[in-house]
Formats: C-alpha cells, sequence, structure tokens
C-alpha cells in the first residue's frame, strides 16, 4: 500500500493556481536561462563550436519554444498584451533580428577584429533573420486566426 | 477587496477560518485569502462556502456598482 502518494489531489484550488504560477515561473526561467547559457558559451567558444559545446541545450530550448508555440496555437492563444497583426509582427521581427545581428557582428569582431565584416556580419543576419521570423510569425498568425475562428464556430455549435 | 460579509457571516454562525476550511475542503489559507479579497474563488467553491453558512451567492459575493439602482 504506497500512502505517500495518492491519485487524488492534494491541492486545494487556491494551492494548485499558485503551484501552476509557481512552475509557470520556473519555465521561463528555465527558459530564458537557456537562451542566456547559450549566448554566453556562444559568445565564450564561438558559434562554429555549437556542436559540441551547446547542442544539447539548443534542443531542449527548441523543445521548449515548440511546445509553447504548438500548444498556445492549438488553444487559440496568442498573446496576453501583443495583437497578432502584421505591423506587430514585422516590428517583432525587426527587433528580435536587430539583436540576433548584433549578438553575431559582436562576435564576428571579437573573432577577426575586422570592423567591416562583423557590419556585414550585422547586415546579412539582420535580412535573413528578419524575412525569416516575419514569415514565420505571419504564418503563425493566420494559423492562429483560423484556430481562433474554429474554437468561435465550435463553442456555438455547443450552445445550438 | 476584502469580503467583510463573508466573515460576517462565518462569525455568525460561530465557526473559525479551519472549521469552515475543512467543512468546504479546502485549506485555511484559503478561506483567510477568499476573506481578505486575496484570492477569487471559482464558483464551486462560492457555492459551497454559501451552503456551509446557509447563505446565498448574493449574500456573500455579490457587489453592487456604484450607478447601480437598487
Amino acid at each position: 500500500m504506497m500512502k505517500w502518494f495518492s491519485k487524488k489531489n492534494n491541492l486545494d484550488e487556491m494551492q494548485e493556481l499558485q503551484l501552476l504560477k509557481i512552475e509557470s515561473r520556473g519555465f521561463w526561467i528555465g527558459f530564458i536561462g537557456l537562451a542566456a547559457a547559450i549566448a554566453v558559451q556562444a559568445f565564450l567558444y564561438g558559434v562554429n563550436s555549437a556542436g559540441d559545446m551547446f547542442l544539447g541545450e539548443f534542443i531542449v530550448f527548441l523543445c521548449m519554444g515548440l511546445y509553447l508555440i504548438g500548444n498556445c496555437l492549438r488553444n487559440g492563444i496568442w498573446d496576453r498584451h501583443l495583437k497578432a497583426t502584421p505591423a506587430v509582427n514585422i516590428g517583432l521581427s525587426l527587433l528580435a533580428a536587430a539583436v540576433t545581428a548584433l549578438f553575431n557582428a559582436i562576435l564576428s569582431y571579437r573573432n577577426f577584429q575586422n570592423v567591416s565584416a562583423a557590419f556585414s556580419v550585422f547586415i546579412t543576419r539582420f535580412l535573413m533573420i528578419s524575412i525569416v521570423l516575419s514569415v514565420t510569425l505571419t504564418l503563425c498568425s493566420a494559423l492562429y486566426r483560423r484556430r481562433r475562428k474554429h474554437l468561435e464556430e465550435e463553442s456555438d455549435d455547443i450552445e445550438s | 477587496m476584502k469580503n467583510l460579509r463573508l466573515k460576517l457571516a462565518r462569525m455568525e454562525k460561530d465557526m473559525s477560518q479551519t472549521e469552515l476550511a475543512k467543512r468546504v475542503g479546502v485549506t485555511r489559507q484559503t478561506i483567510g485569502m477568499v476573506e481578505s479579497g486575496d484570492y477569487n474563488p471559482t464558483l464551486n467553491l462560492c457555492i459551497q462556502i454559501c451552503r456551509e453558512l446557509g447563505k446565498t451567492l448574493n449574500d456573500l459575493f455579490w457587489e453592487e456598482n456604484d450607478d447601480e439602482v437598487v
């Protein structure tokens, strides 16, 4: 007889809510921590040593991101504060691309001490990442809108 | 916002937070937080609390708007 484990939830609704908040914070600490760990390792050891140094972290980070995106889209959830509009998507893509490209340019300068090379890295990465992100966000927001519409129609069916 | 009506109703029944918590199947901390307005209980818990205290949802949880005509 296992007295230390019960299938019944030992928590009441308030404790359950608090635990969910704690777990949610834990998830974000892990997610941001992994991103920071990847960035620091990339800075210390170079992006090219990714296979040796931070492949594991990268895979976990990718899985966490895909889990979040997949489940949010499945449940028709976009964001608490941002709206799924083309302007917001493009703005976010440009911001994320600028940060990533700047990071890559700094890495390039640290490795080769060449300003023009670092600048070209910045431009190419900025263009590449902003295009890929814009397309991805546009695709995701289209999927979100489709799912949202489906869920709304589903609710109408239940009521009638 | 503090739920003083709940606290009064509990005291009228001469019931402690612990006792009410035990009856509705939650922790004392939860009842304390409902009374202090730090936690919004689910409808199920509101109904259970009302049943235990012999009150209606209106008695304990309804809040009138200032501009509403009563």
